[in-house]
C-alpha cells in the first residue's frame, strides 16, 4: 500500500495583517526547521500596497498575540497602539426629547450571577438604567476616561476585558518581524505573474515576474481583494451579500491631535449618518477617521460634506482615501491544496471591527487543524468550509442586527434596513424569537460563532429591543435581588473608575517603563 | 513622618548640620524598604527579601519587609533600629539624590523636616565660603554609589525575568491565635525553575555574583518568623 504523501510545505502569498498573521498561527503551531516541521514560507509583492485600515480589534486578539509569544509592551510603544474598552454607538437610534441616542457595547461581560437580573431589566420600564451600566461598570471606568489596567498589571491582564487601537501598518511590520526572526517563517519578496494548476484543480506552481518558480503542497491565499488564488485562479464564485448590507465604500482619513496632550478616548466611536457611519479611533499619535457609506443611497460629495461635518473645522487640510468595498464571501474558502484568509475570503464592513477577528478565527483554525498529509486535504477543507461559511453569516447578521433595529426613519437608508425583506432569514428568526423569549444560551451553542450571547445583549439592549416574556415568567423576575445586583454594580463602577490611570497616562508609563511579563 | 525634601543649596542650607548619631524615626511608618544586591547577603540575615512592583512604574523593586501591614515598622522604635544590619538607604537619610524637575540631571536632596537635622549640632554641611565640607561630600559620594548599585539592583531584576525566575507568592502569616493574615503582591525566586536551569546558565548566574543574591532571597524569607515574633510582641 502506498503511504500518503505529508504535507511537508506551505506558501502564503501576501504580506498584509492576512498574510503575517496567518504565518504566524502556522509557524506557531508547524514548527518549521524541526525534524518534522512543516516549511512556511511568505511570498510578498514588492510593489502590491497593503490597504493599512483596519485599526480596531476585539479582545481575543490578546489571547492571539499572547498565545503567539508577542511583547504587549512591544505592541503599544511600536504600532502607537491604545486600549479599546468598548465600541460606543451614536445616533444609532431617533433622539428622544432630543437627546442624542447614544450606548455602549462593552468588552466586560456581565458578573456570572447576572442572568436572573435580565427579565428585571427587561420588565421594567420607566427610568431604568442603560443595559450597559446595570450590567457591567466597565462604561464608568470608560466614562471617567479610565484605562483598563494599571501600571502594575502584568502583560496581557487588567481589571476591565480591552482590545487594542492601532496602526495597522505597523502592526503588520511586527508581526513581520516576529513570524522571520522568532518563528522561522521564510520570507521572499516576489512579483507573481503566472500560476500553474495541474488537471485535478490544485495549485502546483507560483512563477514570479524574475522567472522563479514556487512550489510547495499548500497554498494559503492571503492577497487580499484580489484574491489571486482562490478567486482569479480556481475561479471560486463570490456571493455578494450587498442586499443585507448596503454600504460600500469607506472615505479615510488620518487627524492629527490638536495638542499631544488630548485625552485619548478608550473606545472606538461609531456615529451613525443618513447613509452609513462614521469610524473614530484614537491612536497615540493621531487619529484614525472614517466614514462608511452606501453609494446607492447617497453621492460621493454629499458623503463627504457628512464626513467634513463631523470633523469641524479641522477636515480642510485632509487627504481623504477612498475605498471600495465588496460585501460578500466567496462560495468556498478552501478549495484543492488553496486556502483563503483575509480578504481574499471575503469582506464585510469595519462594524463591530471583524475583519481582523476573522482573519485570526481562519488563520488559527487552519493551524490547528492543519493536513497531516494530501489524504487529509479533502475532510479539512469540508470543515473549514462550514465552519467559517458559518462564522461568517453569524457575523453579518450581527453587523446586520445594528442596523434593522434601530428606529431612524430619516433616510431610505434606514428604513430599507428595517425592511425584513433585506434581512437573512436566519436573523429574522432570532428577532422574532428575541422578542418573546430573553436571549440566551440555547441561542449560541456553535463554538466557532464569533460574536457571543453577552455580545447580543449590549446591542439589543443598549437600542431598546423590546423582549416581552411570556405572562408567567413576567412574575418571576425578583426586583430587590435585581436591586442590590445593581447596586453592587454601581458600588464596584465607581471604585473602578477612582483607581484606574487615566488612559494616555498609562500609555506614556508603559512607553517609558514597559510592562511587566507576570 | 512628615517629609520636606528640598535641592541643597548653600544660600538656603549654609547654617544646616546633620547629626551623625543616627535617627530612624524617619522610618517608622516604612514597611518595605528598598535594598540593593551588593547589601543582600547582610540583609538577609535580618530581613526577609522579596521584590514588589513599584506603583509608579510598574517595575520590581527588590525590598526589606519590615512590617506585616501598611505603615508597619517592626524594626525602627522610638528613634533606634533593632537589627544587626541597616539597610544603606536608611543609613543614607537624610539625605537622597533625586532627578531634576526635566529629570536631566541628579541633585543632591535633603529632608529639611528630619530629627537629624539641626542648626546647632552635629556636623556642617557647608563652610564659610559656601563650599562642600568633607562630610557633605562623603554624603554625596554615597548617595550616588547607591544609585548606581540601584541601577545594578534593576539589571538583576531583568536577569531573573529573562530566566523567567520570578514568581508571584501569597506569603502567609501567622500570629499566635489571630487568623492566618495573607500578603498580595509579593514576588520571589521560583526554586523550581531555579532547579531546571541548564548548567550553562548556572555557572554564569555564579560567574556574575546573581547566584549569591538568588540564595540570600531564598533564605531570607525564613526572617517572616521573625517578624511574626515581633508583630506579637508588640
Amino acid at each position: 500500500m502506498e503511504t500518503p504523501k505529508k504535507i511537508s510545505s506551505v506558501i502564503v502569498l501576501g504580506g498584509g495583517t492576512a498574510g503575517w498573521l496567518t504565518a504566524n498561527h502556522l509557524a506557531k503551531k508547524l514548527q518549521p526547521g524541526t525534524a518534522n516541521g512543516v516549511c512556511v514560507t511568505l511570498i510578498e509583492s514588492p510593489d502590491i500596497p497593503t490597504i493599512g485600515v483596519g485599526e480596531g480589534t476585539v479582545p481575543a486578539i490578546r489571547d492571539t498575540l499572547k498565545y503567539l509569544g508577542i511583547s504587549e509592551t512591544e505592541l503599544l510603544r511600536e504600532c502607537d497602539a491604545t486600549f479599546k474598552q468598548s465600541i460606543e454607538f451614536i445616533n444609532w437610534m431617533a433622539p428622544s426629547d432630543r437627546q442624542t441616542h447614544r450606548y455602549h457595547h462593552v468588552f466586560d461581560y456581565p458578573p456570572a450571577e447576572y442572568a436572573p437580573h435580565l427579565l428585571d431589566w427587561v420588565m421594567q420600564k420607566e427610568q431604568k438604567p442603560d443595559f450597559a451600566n446595570a450590567f457591567s461598570y466597565q462604561q464608568a471606568v470608560i466614562e471617567a476616561g479610565k484605562a483598563p489596567k494599571g501600571i502594575t498589571h502584568p502583560e496581557y491582564e487588567g481589571v476591565c476585558n480591552y482590545a487594542y487601537h492601532f496602526d495597522a501598518a505597523k502592526f503588520g511590520q511586527l508581526l513581520a518581524r516576529h513570524a522571520r526572526t522568532n518563528l522561522g517563517v521564510k520570507h521572499i519578496q516576489a512579483n507573481i505573474s503566472r500560476v500553474d494548476t495541474d488537471e485535478a484543480g490544485n495549485i502546483c506552481c507560483l512563477h514570479s515576474d524574475q522567472g522563479q518558480q514556487f512550489v510547495a503542497d499548500l497554498f494559503v491565499d492571503c492577497s487580499g481583494a484580489n484574491s489571486t488564488l482562490l478567486g482569479q485562479t480556481l475561479n471560486v464564485p463570490f456571493i455578494s451579500k450587498k442586499a443585507h448590507i448596503f454600504t460600500d465604500t469607506a472615505l479615510a482619513v488620518q487627524v492629527p491631535y490638536t495638542d499631544p496632550q488630548q485625552p485619548i478616548a478608550c473606545s472606538t466611536l461609531a456615529t451613525a449618518q443618513q447613509a452609513g457611519w462614521i469610524w473614530d479611533i484614537g491612536l497615540t499619535t493621531r487619529r484614525g477617521v472614517g466614514l462608511v457609506y452606501a453609494s446607492d443611497f447617497q453621492t460621493e460629495q454629499s458623503a463627504l460634506d457628512d464626513l467634513q461635518r463631523y470633523l469641524g473645522t479641522d477636515a480642510d487640510a485632509l487627504t481623504v482615501r477612498k475605498i471600495p468595498m465588496r460585501t460578500g464571501y466567496y462560495e468556498r474558502f478552501w478549495q484543492g491544496n488553496c486556502v483563503a484568509v483575509g480578504m481574499s475570503q471575503g469582506f464585510v464592513e469595519p462594524l463591530e471591527a471583524t475583519g481582523l477577528l476573522l482573519f485570526d478565527v481562519s488563520a488559527r483554525m487552519l493551524a490547528e487543524q492543519f493536513p497531516v498529509t494530501h489524504q487529509d486535504i479533502c475532510r479539512c477543507a469540508a470543515r473549514y468550509n462550514k465552519k467559517l461559511r458559518y462564522a461568517w453569516d453569524r457575523v453579518l447578521d450581527f453587523v446586520k442586527l445594528h442596523y434593522c433595529i434601530s428606529n431612524r426613519r430619516d433616510s431610505e437608508f434606514w428604513l430599507a434596513h428595517q425592511d425584513s425583506n433585506t434581512w437573512s432569514a436566519t436573523l429574522e428568526e432570532d428577532i422574532q424569537h428575541w422578542q418573546r423569549h430573553l436571549p440566551s444560551q440555547y441561542d449560541f451553542t456553535d463554538r466557532a460563532s464569533v460574536f457571543n450571547l453577552e455580545n447580543h445583549l449590549y446591542v439589543l439592549y443598549g437600542m431598546q429591543f423590546n423582549t416581552m416574556p411570556a405572562a408567567f415568567l413576567q412574575q418571576q423576575a425578583d426586583h430587590t435581588q435585581a436591586q442590590q445586583f445593581y447596586r453592587r454594580i454601581a458600588d464596584y463602577a465607581q471604585q473602578a473608575a477612582k483607581q484606574l490611570p487615566e488612559h494616555r497616562d498609562l500609555l506614556q508609563r508603559i512607553a517609558r517603563f514597559g510592562l511587566q511579563p507576570l | 513622618m512628615t517629609q520636606s525634601i528640598a535641592a541643597l543649596n548653600p544660600a538656603r542650607h549654609g547654617k544646616l548640620h546633620v547629626v551623625t548619631q543616627r535617627d530612624f524615626s524617619h522610618a517608622s511608618e516604612d514597611q518595605l524598604v528598598p535594598v540593593v544586591v551588593q547589601e543582600c547577603v547582610d540583609a538577609a540575615t535580618e530581613f526577609p527579601l522579596v521584590f514588589v512592583k513599584n506603583a509608579q512604574t510598574g517595575e520590581f523593586t527588590l525590598v526589606a519587609m519590615m512590617g506585616l501591614q501598611p505603615q508597619q515598622n517592626l524594626y525602627c522604635g522610638q528613634g533606634d533600629i533593632q537589627a544587626n544590619y541597616v539597610p544603606q538607604v536608611l543609613r543614607l537619610h537624610p539625605f537622597s539624590l533625586r532627578p531634576s524637575e526635566q529629570a536631566e540631571q541628579l541633585m543632591l536632596c535633603i529632608d529639611e523636616q528630619s530629627n537629624c537635622v539641626s542648626e546647632e549640632h552635629g556636623q556642617a554641611l557647608f563652610d564659610e565660603q559656601g563650599n562642600k565640607t568633607a562630610f557633605l561630600q562623603a554624603q554625596s559620594d554615597a548617595c550616588m554609589q547607591f544609585i548606581e548599585h540601584q541601577q545594578i539592583t534593576r539589571q538583576f531584576a531583568q536577569l531573573l525575568l529573562q530566566h523567567n525566575l520570578l514568581t508571584a507568592q501569597r506569603l502567609t502569616i501567622r500570629l499566635g491565635d489571630e487568623q492566618p493574615r495573607t500578603i498580595d503582591g509579593v514576588y520571589i525566586i521560583d526554586q523550581k525553575r531555579l532547579s531546571e536551569l541548564d548548567a550553562e546558565t548556572l555557572a554564569t548566574l555564579n560567574r556574575n555574583g546573581a547566584l549569591q543574591v538568588i540564595h540570600a532571597q531564598l533564605l531570607s524569607l525564613k526572617q517572616l518568623n521573625r517578624l511574626s515574633k515581633r508583630a506579637s510582641q508588640r
